[in-house]
Protein backbone atom coordinates (compact mmCIF):
# COMPACT_ATOMS: atom_id res chain seq x y z
CA UNK A 1 0.00 0.00 0.00
CA UNK A 2 2.98 2.54 0.63
CA UNK A 3 3.99 1.53 -3.09
CA UNK A 4 0.60 2.54 -4.17
CA UNK A 5 0.40 5.66 -2.09
CA UNK A 6 3.98 6.63 -3.76
CA UNK A 7 2.40 6.35 -6.46
CA UNK A 8 -0.46 7.97 -5.92
CA UNK A 9 1.26 10.89 -5.07
CA UNK A 10 3.77 10.85 -7.85
CA UNK A 11 0.47 11.11 -9.98
CA UNK A 12 -0.83 13.83 -8.61
CA UNK A 13 2.28 16.28 -8.22
CA UNK A 14 2.87 15.17 -11.97
CA UNK A 15 -0.60 16.09 -13.52
CA UNK A 16 0.05 19.64 -11.86
CA UNK A 17 3.51 20.39 -13.35
CA UNK A 18 2.09 19.36 -16.76
CA UNK A 19 -0.88 21.37 -17.01
CA UNK A 20 -0.69 24.76 -17.54
CA UNK A 21 -2.71 27.46 -15.91
CA UNK A 22 -5.94 29.23 -17.51
CA UNK A 23 -8.62 30.46 -14.93
CA UNK A 24 -9.45 31.31 -11.77
CA UNK A 25 -12.48 30.41 -8.54
CA UNK A 26 -11.56 30.19 -5.22
CA UNK A 27 -12.06 29.36 -1.80
CA UNK A 28 -12.74 31.49 1.20
CA UNK A 29 -12.48 28.90 3.61
CA UNK A 30 -10.10 25.91 4.72
CA UNK A 31 -13.10 23.52 6.31
CA UNK A 32 -16.19 24.95 5.38
CA UNK A 33 -17.40 24.69 2.27
CA UNK A 34 -19.27 27.08 -0.07
CA UNK A 35 -22.49 26.34 -1.81
CA UNK A 36 -21.06 27.25 -5.35
CA UNK A 37 -19.61 25.25 -7.69
CA UNK A 38 -16.74 25.14 -10.61
CA UNK A 39 -18.55 26.55 -13.46
CA UNK A 40 -18.47 23.57 -16.31
CA UNK A 41 -15.79 22.53 -17.75
CA UNK A 42 -13.11 24.10 -15.29
CA UNK A 43 -10.79 22.17 -13.71
CA UNK A 44 -8.94 22.57 -10.59
CA UNK A 45 -6.86 21.19 -8.49
CA UNK A 46 -6.06 21.46 -4.23
CA UNK A 47 -3.49 20.60 -2.52
CA UNK A 48 -4.31 20.57 1.37
CA UNK A 49 -1.61 19.88 4.58
CA UNK A 50 -3.67 19.72 8.16
CA UNK A 51 -1.12 20.01 10.90
CA UNK A 52 -2.56 19.02 14.44
CA UNK A 53 -1.18 18.58 17.45
CA UNK A 54 -2.63 16.76 20.73
CA UNK A 55 -1.43 17.88 24.40
CA UNK A 56 2.20 16.47 25.84
CA UNK A 57 1.58 12.79 26.56
CA UNK A 58 -0.53 11.78 23.85
CA UNK A 59 0.65 10.05 20.40
CA UNK A 60 1.62 11.01 18.49
CA UNK A 61 2.46 14.22 19.47
CA UNK A 62 2.14 15.93 15.64
CA UNK A 63 0.37 14.45 12.36
CA UNK A 64 0.45 15.92 9.41
CA UNK A 65 -2.55 15.28 7.02
CA UNK A 66 -2.06 15.58 3.12
CA UNK A 67 -4.28 15.74 0.70
CA UNK A 68 -4.64 15.88 -3.29
CA UNK A 69 -7.87 16.82 -5.00
CA UNK A 70 -8.51 16.95 -8.81
CA UNK A 71 -12.31 19.18 -8.91
CA UNK A 72 -13.83 19.22 -12.44
CA UNK A 73 -17.20 21.13 -13.42
CA UNK A 74 -19.68 19.07 -15.23
CA UNK A 75 -22.24 21.35 -15.57
CA UNK A 76 -22.40 24.79 -14.23
CA UNK A 77 -24.21 23.71 -11.19
CA UNK A 78 -22.31 20.05 -10.78
CA UNK A 79 -18.72 19.54 -9.75
CA UNK A 80 -17.04 16.14 -8.99
CA UNK A 81 -13.92 15.69 -7.18
CA UNK A 82 -11.61 13.13 -6.36
CA UNK A 83 -9.31 13.23 -3.75
CA UNK A 84 -6.34 11.23 -5.87
CA UNK A 85 -4.49 10.27 -2.09
CA UNK A 86 -5.13 11.31 1.27
CA UNK A 87 -1.92 10.45 3.47
CA UNK A 88 -0.07 10.85 6.83
CA UNK A 89 3.23 11.71 8.70
CA UNK A 90 2.66 11.13 12.30
CA UNK A 91 5.82 12.46 14.47
CA UNK A 92 6.83 9.33 15.71
CA UNK A 93 7.05 7.41 12.55
CA UNK A 94 9.50 8.08 9.75
CA UNK A 95 6.95 7.10 7.16
CA UNK A 96 4.35 8.56 4.76
CA UNK A 97 1.01 6.25 5.59
CA UNK A 98 -1.38 6.02 2.54
CA UNK A 99 -4.93 6.46 4.09
CA UNK A 100 -7.71 6.42 1.78
CA UNK A 101 -8.66 7.91 -2.02
CA UNK A 102 -12.65 9.68 -2.66
CA UNK A 103 -14.65 11.16 -4.58
CA UNK A 104 -16.87 13.84 -3.81
CA UNK A 105 -20.19 15.52 -5.34
CA UNK A 106 -21.19 18.91 -4.90
CA UNK A 107 -24.66 19.85 -6.07
CA UNK A 108 -25.49 23.67 -6.35
CA UNK A 109 -29.31 23.87 -5.54
CA UNK A 110 -29.49 28.19 -5.31
CA UNK A 111 -26.79 30.99 -6.16
CA UNK A 112 -26.17 33.34 -3.03
CA UNK A 113 -26.21 35.98 -5.11
CA UNK A 114 -29.45 35.69 -7.52
CA UNK A 115 -31.22 33.75 -4.97
CA UNK A 116 -32.21 35.02 -1.38
CA UNK A 117 -29.84 32.18 0.08
CA UNK A 118 -27.22 30.24 -2.15
CA UNK A 119 -27.50 26.12 -1.01
CA UNK A 120 -25.97 23.04 -2.48
CA UNK A 121 -25.93 19.64 -1.28
CA UNK A 122 -22.44 17.62 -0.79
CA UNK A 123 -22.01 14.00 -1.19
CA UNK A 124 -18.49 11.42 -0.62
CA UNK A 125 -18.20 8.43 -0.99
CA UNK A 126 -14.46 7.27 0.94
CA UNK A 127 -12.76 4.20 0.38
CA UNK A 128 -9.13 3.29 2.27
CA UNK A 129 -7.34 -0.01 3.16
CA UNK A 130 -8.82 0.07 6.47
CA UNK A 131 -11.86 2.11 6.52
CA UNK A 132 -14.84 2.72 4.35
CA UNK A 133 -17.37 5.81 4.48
CA UNK A 134 -19.98 7.71 3.52
CA UNK A 135 -20.97 11.63 4.11
CA UNK A 136 -23.38 13.95 3.32
CA UNK A 137 -23.84 17.74 4.05
CA UNK A 138 -26.04 20.84 3.41
CA UNK A 139 -24.03 24.11 2.74
CA UNK A 140 -25.80 27.21 2.86
CA UNK A 141 -24.22 30.37 1.91
CA UNK A 142 -25.20 34.17 2.03
CA UNK A 143 -23.71 37.21 0.39
CA UNK A 144 -23.54 40.50 2.15
CA UNK A 145 -21.42 42.55 -0.40
CA UNK A 146 -17.86 41.53 0.52
CA UNK A 147 -18.66 39.44 3.43
CA UNK A 148 -19.72 35.96 2.83
CA UNK A 149 -21.15 33.88 5.07
CA UNK A 150 -21.11 29.48 5.09
CA UNK A 151 -22.94 26.87 7.54
CA UNK A 152 -22.79 23.86 6.79
CA UNK A 153 -24.70 20.72 8.41
CA UNK A 154 -23.89 16.64 7.94
CA UNK A 155 -23.93 13.20 9.05
CA UNK A 156 -20.98 10.99 8.12
CA UNK A 157 -20.66 6.96 8.40
CA UNK A 158 -17.71 4.77 8.99
CA UNK A 159 -16.63 1.14 9.17
CA UNK A 160 -13.38 0.46 9.64
CA UNK A 161 -11.20 -2.43 10.55
CA UNK A 162 -7.99 -4.19 10.42
CA UNK A 163 -7.91 -5.13 6.87
CA UNK A 164 -9.38 -4.22 4.02
CA UNK A 165 -13.05 -5.55 3.58
CA UNK A 166 -12.93 -6.68 7.07
CA UNK A 167 -14.88 -3.32 8.48
CA UNK A 168 -15.73 -4.30 11.44
CA UNK A 169 -16.09 -1.25 13.31
CA UNK A 170 -18.58 1.37 12.65
CA UNK A 171 -19.26 4.97 13.79
CA UNK A 172 -21.03 8.26 12.95
CA UNK A 173 -20.86 11.55 13.36
CA UNK A 174 -22.77 14.87 13.55
CA UNK A 175 -20.89 17.80 12.35
CA UNK A 176 -21.50 21.42 10.92
CA UNK A 177 -19.55 24.45 10.35
CA UNK A 178 -19.71 27.75 10.30
CA UNK A 179 -17.48 30.61 8.16
CA UNK A 180 -17.18 34.22 7.92
CA UNK A 181 -15.20 35.91 5.04
CA UNK A 182 -14.79 39.73 4.59
CA UNK A 183 -13.00 40.53 1.55
CA UNK A 184 -10.93 43.31 2.07
CA UNK A 185 -9.39 43.86 -1.62
CA UNK A 186 -10.85 41.30 -4.74
CA UNK A 187 -7.80 39.19 -3.87
CA UNK A 188 -7.32 39.17 -0.16
CA UNK A 189 -9.31 38.27 2.38
CA UNK A 190 -10.03 36.99 6.24
CA UNK A 191 -12.73 35.42 8.67
CA UNK A 192 -13.04 32.76 10.84
CA UNK A 193 -14.50 29.36 11.47
CA UNK A 194 -15.82 27.08 13.54
CA UNK A 195 -16.29 23.23 13.66
CA UNK A 196 -18.58 21.59 15.96
CA UNK A 197 -18.85 17.40 15.96
CA UNK A 198 -20.07 15.02 18.13
CA UNK A 199 -19.11 11.48 17.24
CA UNK A 200 -21.63 8.42 18.06
CA UNK A 201 -19.93 5.06 18.18
CA UNK A 202 -21.79 2.31 17.07
CA UNK A 203 -23.71 4.69 15.49
CA UNK A 204 -25.55 4.76 19.06
CA UNK A 205 -23.24 6.68 21.92
CA UNK A 206 -22.53 9.98 21.89
CA UNK A 207 -19.64 11.80 22.28
CA UNK A 208 -18.55 14.84 23.94
CA UNK A 209 -19.11 17.50 21.89
CA UNK A 210 -16.02 19.27 20.14
CA UNK A 211 -15.31 22.47 19.33
CA UNK A 212 -12.74 24.22 17.37
CA UNK A 213 -12.10 28.28 16.11
CA UNK A 214 -10.11 30.63 14.79
CA UNK A 215 -9.16 33.05 12.57
CA UNK A 216 -8.38 32.19 8.10
CA UNK A 217 -7.09 34.06 5.44
CA UNK A 218 -7.41 33.99 1.93
CA UNK A 219 -5.19 35.42 -1.27
CA UNK A 220 -5.42 35.21 -4.76
CA UNK A 221 -2.56 35.11 -7.04
CA UNK A 222 -0.80 35.62 -10.66
CA UNK A 223 -5.52 35.11 -11.86
CA UNK A 224 -5.04 31.00 -11.20
CA UNK A 225 -3.77 30.50 -7.91
CA UNK A 226 -5.18 30.67 -4.68
CA UNK A 227 -3.92 30.20 -1.05
CA UNK A 228 -6.19 29.67 2.19
CA UNK A 229 -5.25 28.69 5.42
CA UNK A 230 -6.96 28.28 8.78
CA UNK A 231 -5.79 27.89 12.38
CA UNK A 232 -8.34 26.18 14.63
CA UNK A 233 -8.43 26.13 18.40
CA UNK A 234 -9.99 23.69 20.74
CA UNK A 235 -12.58 25.22 22.64
CA UNK A 236 -13.63 22.45 24.51
CA UNK A 237 -11.18 20.30 26.64
CA UNK A 238 -11.42 17.08 25.31
CA UNK A 239 -7.29 15.86 26.06
CA UNK A 240 -7.84 13.13 23.22
CA UNK A 241 -8.40 15.55 20.25
CA UNK A 242 -5.93 18.13 18.77
CA UNK A 243 -5.99 20.67 20.91
CA UNK A 244 -4.90 22.84 17.81
CA UNK A 245 -4.70 22.49 14.04
CA UNK A 246 -3.80 24.56 10.74
CA UNK A 247 -4.84 23.93 7.27
CA UNK A 248 -3.56 25.48 4.05
CA UNK A 249 -4.57 25.22 0.74
CA UNK A 250 -3.29 25.62 -2.43
CA UNK A 251 -5.27 25.51 -5.13
CA UNK A 252 -5.40 26.32 -8.60
CA UNK A 253 -7.63 26.55 -11.58
CA UNK A 254 -7.39 25.59 -15.61
CA UNK B 1 -8.68 37.05 25.27
CA UNK B 2 -9.85 33.36 24.17
CA UNK B 3 -10.16 32.40 20.13
CA UNK B 4 -13.93 32.52 20.40
CA UNK B 5 -14.39 36.07 21.67
CA UNK B 6 -11.27 37.42 19.30
CA UNK B 7 -13.73 35.61 16.32
CA UNK B 8 -16.96 37.17 18.12
CA UNK B 9 -15.57 40.47 17.78
CA UNK B 10 -14.20 39.94 14.35
CA UNK B 11 -17.66 38.89 13.01
CA UNK B 12 -19.18 42.14 14.55
CA UNK B 13 -16.56 44.04 12.67
CA UNK B 14 -17.43 42.05 9.24
CA UNK B 15 -21.36 42.77 9.96
CA UNK B 16 -20.98 46.54 10.53
CA UNK B 17 -19.51 46.26 7.39
CA UNK B 18 -22.57 45.38 5.49
CA UNK B 19 -24.72 48.33 5.65
CA UNK B 20 -23.73 49.76 2.46
CA UNK B 21 -23.12 46.91 0.33
CA UNK B 22 -24.65 45.19 -2.93
CA UNK B 23 -26.19 41.62 -1.65
CA UNK B 24 -28.14 40.21 -4.81
CA UNK B 25 -27.77 40.94 -8.53
CA UNK B 26 -30.09 42.88 -9.42
CA UNK B 27 -33.51 40.99 -11.12
CA UNK B 28 -34.33 42.28 -14.81
CA UNK B 29 -36.96 44.98 -14.38
CA UNK B 30 -39.05 46.27 -17.71
CA UNK B 31 -36.77 49.17 -16.96
CA UNK B 32 -34.07 47.12 -18.27
CA UNK B 33 -35.38 45.41 -20.90
CA UNK B 34 -36.83 48.55 -22.29
CA UNK B 35 -33.21 49.97 -21.66
CA UNK B 36 -31.73 46.77 -23.56
CA UNK B 37 -34.14 46.22 -26.31
CA UNK B 38 -33.25 49.61 -27.64
CA UNK B 39 -29.62 48.88 -28.46
CA UNK B 40 -31.28 45.92 -29.63
CA UNK B 41 -30.35 43.14 -26.63
CA UNK B 42 -32.92 41.00 -26.17
CA UNK B 43 -34.41 40.55 -22.47
CA UNK B 44 -33.38 36.69 -22.31
CA UNK B 45 -30.28 37.95 -23.11
CA UNK B 46 -30.16 39.90 -19.98
CA UNK B 47 -31.23 37.02 -17.94
CA UNK B 48 -27.96 34.74 -19.57
CA UNK B 49 -25.89 37.05 -18.49
CA UNK B 50 -27.19 37.40 -14.58
CA UNK B 51 -26.26 33.67 -14.26
CA UNK B 52 -24.01 33.99 -16.06
CA UNK B 53 -22.28 36.44 -13.60
CA UNK B 54 -23.55 34.50 -10.99
CA UNK B 55 -21.58 31.74 -11.30
CA UNK B 56 -18.51 32.87 -13.30
CA UNK B 57 -17.82 35.79 -11.06
CA UNK B 58 -19.15 36.49 -8.03
CA UNK B 59 -17.65 32.99 -7.27
CA UNK B 60 -14.24 34.65 -7.17
CA UNK B 61 -14.86 38.16 -5.56
CA UNK B 62 -17.68 39.88 -4.05
CA UNK B 63 -20.67 41.31 -6.31
CA UNK B 64 -19.57 45.01 -6.87
CA UNK B 65 -22.09 47.77 -6.70
CA UNK B 66 -23.28 48.53 -9.80
CA UNK B 67 -23.64 51.94 -9.49
CA UNK B 68 -20.32 52.33 -8.86
CA UNK B 69 -19.06 52.13 -12.50
CA UNK B 70 -20.14 53.97 -15.80
CA UNK B 71 -21.73 51.59 -18.21
CA UNK B 72 -18.53 51.79 -20.82
CA UNK B 73 -16.46 51.07 -17.84
CA UNK B 74 -18.75 47.77 -16.82
CA UNK B 75 -17.37 46.71 -20.60
CA UNK B 76 -13.92 47.04 -20.03
CA UNK B 77 -13.67 45.18 -16.46
CA UNK B 78 -15.53 42.39 -18.22
CA UNK B 79 -13.15 42.69 -21.24
CA UNK B 80 -10.11 42.63 -18.67
CA UNK B 81 -11.82 40.00 -16.51
CA UNK B 82 -13.60 37.48 -19.25
CA UNK B 83 -10.29 35.43 -19.58
CA UNK B 84 -9.60 34.96 -15.72
CA UNK B 85 -13.39 33.89 -15.53
CA UNK B 86 -13.69 31.62 -18.35
CA UNK B 87 -16.40 33.65 -20.43
CA UNK B 88 -15.61 33.67 -24.00
CA UNK B 89 -16.52 36.50 -26.39
CA UNK B 90 -20.22 35.71 -26.70
CA UNK B 91 -21.24 35.33 -23.02
CA UNK B 92 -18.67 38.01 -21.72
CA UNK B 93 -21.07 40.27 -24.08
CA UNK B 94 -23.87 38.69 -22.36
CA UNK B 95 -22.46 39.61 -18.95
CA UNK B 96 -22.32 43.35 -19.77
CA UNK B 97 -25.52 43.59 -21.96
CA UNK B 98 -26.75 42.44 -18.08
CA UNK B 99 -24.33 45.20 -16.15
CA UNK B 100 -24.97 47.78 -18.59
CA UNK B 101 -28.81 47.67 -18.60
CA UNK B 102 -28.65 47.36 -14.88
CA UNK B 103 -26.65 50.35 -14.70
CA UNK B 104 -28.66 52.20 -16.63
CA UNK B 105 -31.82 51.95 -14.38
CA UNK B 106 -29.65 53.29 -11.39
Amino acid sequence: MKKLSISLLTLAIGSQLMLPALMAGDRRFSYVYEATTSAKGEIEIENFVTWKTKPSGHEPANQFDFRHEIEYGLTDRFQLGLYVADWKVVSNKNTAIYQDTALEGIYNLTNPVTDLIGSGLYGEVKLGDQKFELEGKLLLQKNFGPVVLAYNVGIEAEWEGDRFGYFNERSGEFMQSFGASYQITPAFFVGGEFLHEIGFAEWSEASDPLLYAGPNLSYRFWDHYFITTTTLFQVTQLSDEPNFQWRMIFGMHF
Amino acid sequence: MKPVHLLGALGLVLMAGCATLQDTAPTISPEMAAHASMVGVPADTLEVGRRLMAMRCTTCHSLEPIANYTASKWADIVADMADRSGLDAEQAQQVTAYLQAARSVL
